[in-house]
């Protein structure tokens, strides 16, 4: 075997090799999607809108695409081998396991919540499942964004009232903490250390994910055990921030003492040196 | 007091100093406001020292604790953070002193004939000012001095023949690590210090033994038979100085107080290297010409030829009252003159230049 023949069979057994590599395949598959390209060429609504529907919404941009709900795999250019159980094929998956399956925390809470017992769709029935909006605060409550309303419009109704506490719960909170951040940036700014009350900011924004998670039992009482102790966090940075403010101000006024004191000891000095200057001539 | 003065004269005979004392005179000419730079100098380093030594009380010299223990004093030591600052700040003006001082003694020609190891000694006082300077800069161990001592030992190591052993020297290592700072710390509170006040020491020696130089123009007056008028130094000439350090106290103060000194973040090897990191103000003239020379200059590394260059300026300045012989004659020497004019002006926009550059 000459040398050039011997090179080309190792090249050819090397590409063979990273072809047949399990690593190879998988990041095939993560760059290749074609779940969007073949069900936009379909004529069936229900199921050419999907990935136009996902196309920018939070999982899209999140890097969760069809495959990682429904199985499959997107790589294949035939529906048949695409929609293949070997590879995980689920079709219509369903929306109260599915979600679970990353969102682990938000899928515990609401397995305790009232709405576990008649949500069909689980979190599908408020959050949808194509075309996700991102989460926010406006989303709960009664106002005109908010999805409680769309069941609880009526004032009487318990849940508007519960929908209406919950916000204002996470309102408090998110208000408390941005207050807090206001009033340590102030500080800082003006040379106060207030690396404490940074980390104890920190740690009351962690609460508020967490209350933010608790929203999803949809039990304002067990709700407010964590906003409060978020709210108590807050307290505390506003206490150092407070300090902070008077510190400065003690800080200003004993520099005027001291500035004022420099000022009577040069204006003597001055009438010393004038007085010994005369004295000379 | 006269009586303790009695008792110490009985023991000591103080007589040499109460001559000294009363003899010691400073000449009264047009340009003697530059004296008083020399004077501030020396106070903003002792207001050093003292402040150095009261943050010596907490600090911590480890990686782990350095970063907290500026943290507690200047949050929780009782008027720590007026020590810090007045630290941070006092030596930001003691190096523009230094450089005042320098530059008036140089347009002055003050370090002709017979004061030329008064202006070497001076020249290497300043080096070690800016010695002081980017060894303290790293002690607090926060995210902007880690990067910017990275880039600064990194220059360190573009230094022809001994650059990589010097940087390795340095750091302790290959990168700035926690046995950077012992390091640094070491050098920050012991050696630097230890020189300086032999070369302080040296230095008023020599100010002392000669007396105050005066301008050219009044030597050659003096020279015609004319008298230069002098005033006592105690306590005429020292009342003023004490004065100018009282304004500077002040100045001090106003500044710890309005403008205190950041801490950032603490420093982490890992985290991406923040936006805006760049030297003290004094190194930015020579960081901001190193970046703008390109890669290569003739065949040489730029940062290499920059370095080259810098060395030789400095070797150049130490060396001004041997090469400016018209001075050593009591003569003008216009060119020097235009030289540190020169040197000045690319001084002041180069820095200016650098801090808003980068």
């Amino acid at each position: 075997m000459t040398g050039l023949t011997a090179t080309a069979a190792a090249a050819v057994l090397g590409a063979g090799l990273v072809l047949l590599s399990p690593r190879w395949a998988a990041a095939q598959a993560a760059t290749s999607n074609n779940c969007a390209t073949c069900h936009a060429k379909l004529s069936d609504a229900r199921l050419k809108s999907p990935p136009q529907a996902v196309a920018g919404d939070v999982h899209d941009k999140a890097g969760v695409h069809c495959a990682d709900c429904h199985g499959g795999n997107p790589a294949a250019t035939d529906a048949t081998a695409a929609h293949d159980p070997a590879h995980g094929y689920r079709g219509k998956p369903s929306g109260a396991t599915i979600c679970a399956t990353c969102h682990v925390l938000l899928a515990d809470k609401f397995k305790t919540s009232v709405h576990a017992q008649i949500f069909e769709k689980a979190c599908v029935e408020c959050h949808g499942n194509h075309g996700i909006k991102p989460p926010s605060d406006a989303l709960l409550g009664t106002s005109k964004e908010a999805l409680c309303t769309s069941c609880h419009s009526e004032k009487d109704d318990p849940g508007f009232t519960a929908a209406n506490q919950m916000r204002a719960s996470i309102d408090r909170l998110r208000q408390g903490i941005d207050a807090g951040s206001g009033l340590i940036a102030r500080v800082k700014n003006a040379g106060i250390e207030v690396g404490d009350q940074e980390l104890a900011l920190t740690e009351a924004r962690t609460r508020l994910v967490l209350a933010r998670t608790e929203v999803h039992a949809f039990n304002p009482a067990a709700l407010d055990v964590v906003v409060n102790d978020g709210m108590k966090i807050v307290a505390g940075v506003n206490q150092g921030g407070n300090r902070g403010v008077a510190e400065l101000a003690y800080r200003r006024r004993g520099l005027f003492v001291f500035l004022a004191l420099t000022l009577l000891f040069v204006v003597a000095l001055v009438f010393k040196i004038r007085d010994l200057d005369r004295t000379r001539k | 007091m006269s009586q303790i003065v009695d008792w110490v004269d009985e023991r000591l005979n103080l007589a040499g100093v109460r001559h000294f004392m009363q003899e010691k005179g400073v000449p009264i000419h047009a340009q003697k406001i530059w004296y008083y730079l020399g004077g501030l100098t020396l106070f903003l380093f002792m207001v050093q020292v003292a402040s150095g030594i009261l943050l010596l009380l907490y600090y911590r010299p480890s990686s782990a604790e350095a970063y907290e223990s500026v943290q507690f004093i200047v949050s929780q030591v009782e008027f720590g953070w007026l020590i810090r600052n007045i630290h941070s700040w006092s030596a930001n003006l003691l190096i523009l002193a230094a450089f005042g001082h320098m530059f008036s003694v140089f347009f002055l020609k003050g370090y002709r004939k017979p004061r030329e190891l008064t202006w070497v000694s001076g020249v290497f006082l300043l080096f070690l000012m800016f010695g002081f300077g980017f060894s303290g800069y790293l002690l607090p161990w926060n995210e902007l001095s880690f990067f910017a001592t990275k880039v600064g030992t990194g220059m360190a190591g573009a230094v022809p023949i001994v650059g990589t052993p010097l940087m390795r020297f340095l750091r302790g290592g290959d990168d700035v690590t926690g046995a950077t700072l012992s390091r640094f710390y070491a050098i920050h509170v012991a050696i630097l210090p230890a020189i300086c006040t032999m070369l302080v020491g040296l230095h008023l020696l020599f100010v002392q033994r000669q007396g105050m130089s005066i301008p050219i123009k009044a030597a050659r007056r003096q020279r015609l038979g004319e008298r230069i008028k002098q005033m006592p130094f105690f306590p005429d000439y020292i009342l003023r100085d004490v004065l100018v350090w009282y304004v500077a106290i002040a100045l001090l103060a106003a500044l710890a107080a309005f403008y205190p000194w950041e801490l950032g973040k603490k420093a982490d090897a890992f985290a991406p290297v923040p936006a805006g990191i760049r030297p003290e103000w004094y190194f930015l003239a020579v960081f901001h010409t190193l970046k703008l020379l390109p890669s290569h200059v003739l065949g040489i590394e730029g940062e290499r030829l920059g370095i080259l260059g810098f060395g030789l300026a400095a070797a150049i300045l130490v060396a001004v009252p041997f090469l400016d012989r018209r001075a050593s004659k009591d003569e003008p020497s216009p060119a020097f003159t235009v030289l540190g004019l020169v040197a000045l002006l690319y001084l002041i926009v180069f820095t200016i230049v650098g801090y808003f550059a980068s």
